[in-house]
């Protein structure tokens, strides 16, 4: 059989899911392909040519380690540590909400409300919204005053 | 690989998934010196090797889930080795990304004297001076019996030239063989 057909048989040979009955009947009768085939059981028996390379300890404790850091869920970055940052967020958001609300509601009660004379005992309960009445005309305060017109008026022309 | 480390691989393979790290150290240890091979037959240091075989195992960890066990494992592992070496040479500017496709046969297959040592540790072995990359043919050839268009794919080289090294390759194990029997 030509050298060509032997290579054929070969890369069969070396997939034994392809080693069919024309195979093992050309190896029967080639002795170059049977000498081919004993040395391929040969090389298998000395194992693998690439396992004489282990990994080393230090190897393998950097795996390990890069193995713990990992997510272990599906979820990298929302779970564990994300989750109490956004459970943070959420908190400061209902106690902004809860503190503007009371303060709305307070303005609003003091609005409604008679004046209260001078000398005479306030409430405690409407102290704080006094003291947000005070700060939110001091602010107005602090605005300036609007602006006025520079140049004369046409009314004033009229007469 | 035999049928029978190929069934423990699969196995090894479903823990992983479930997320078991030991039984996927346990593949580390099985497919380290494919891995290493395979990128040391790729020219570069045994340091930077590793590193590459490293970030490549954490990478198919994370991707353990996109195994196919009816599928080559070690052709899909070495395809991650593969792209982060080049990912690692693109972060160091080593590759010229504006031209055509990347192709690894394409660098010299001189060995540094890391592979040399490591090639030729073992002198009682019948494969001491094969280089790295005949190395991980015979394995993924005889070991695993991967077809030769896989291996060619894997090894970036043409389905004959892949077929030319592993005739080449057999006539020196043939050479060996029968130094060693006469």
């Amino acid at each position: 059989m030509a050298e060509k057909e032997c290579e054929k048989i070969i890369d069969q040979v070396t997939d034994p899911r392809n080693l069919n009955d024309q195979c093992r009947q050309h190896i029967k009768v080639c002795s170059e392909c049977a000498a081919v085939i004993a040395c391929m059981v040969w090389a298998r028996t000395k194992g693998s040519p690439t396992a004489d390379l282990k990994p080393s300890q230090a190897f393998l404790d950097r795996i390990d380690q890069s193995l713990n850091n990992l997510p272990t869920a599906g979820t990298p970055g929302i779970s564990g540590g994300g989750s109490s940052l956004l459970t943070w967020v959420l908190g400061i958001a209902v106690a902004v909400t809860v503190t503007f609300g009371v303060v709305t509601s307070l303005n609003h009660e003091s609005a409604s409300a008679p004046a209260v004379s001078p000398g005479k005992a306030i409430p405690a309960a409407s102290d704080a919204a006094n003291t947000a009445i005070e700060a939110e005309n001091q602010l107005l305060d602090a605005q300036p005053a609007a602006p006025t017109l520079k140049f004369p008026s046409p009314a004033d022309d009229a007469d | 690989m035999q049928n029978g480390e190929n069934r423990d691989c699969n196995a090894l393979i479903e823990l992983a998934k479930k997320g078991q790290k030991s039984a996927f150290t346990q593949l580390v240890k099985m497919y380290y010196g494919t891995v290493m091979y395979y990128l040391l037959g790729m020219n570069i240091k045994h340091a930077d090797a590793e590193d590459v075989a490293q970030e490549a195992f954490i990478n198919a960890f994370r991707k353990i889930d996109q195994v196919n066990t009816s599928g080559s494992f070690t052709g899909w592992l070495l395809r991650i080795a593969r792209n982060q070496f080049i990912d690692k040479l693109r972060r160091e500017k080593k590759l010229d990304t504006s031209g055509s496709q990347f192709e690894i046969a394409e660098i010299p297959d001189d060995r540094t004297p890391e592979t040399h040592a490591v090639s030729t540790a073992g002198v009682e072995s019948i494969f001491a001076d094969l280089k790295p990359r005949e190395r991980v043919i015979l394995e993924l050839r005889v070991f695993q019996g991967m077809p030769f268009c896989e291996l060619a794919e894997i090894m970036s080289m043409t389905e004959g030239n892949v077929r030319l090294v592993f005739h080449r390759l057999i006539a020196k194990l043939r050479a060996r063989f029968e130094e060693k029997a006469g």
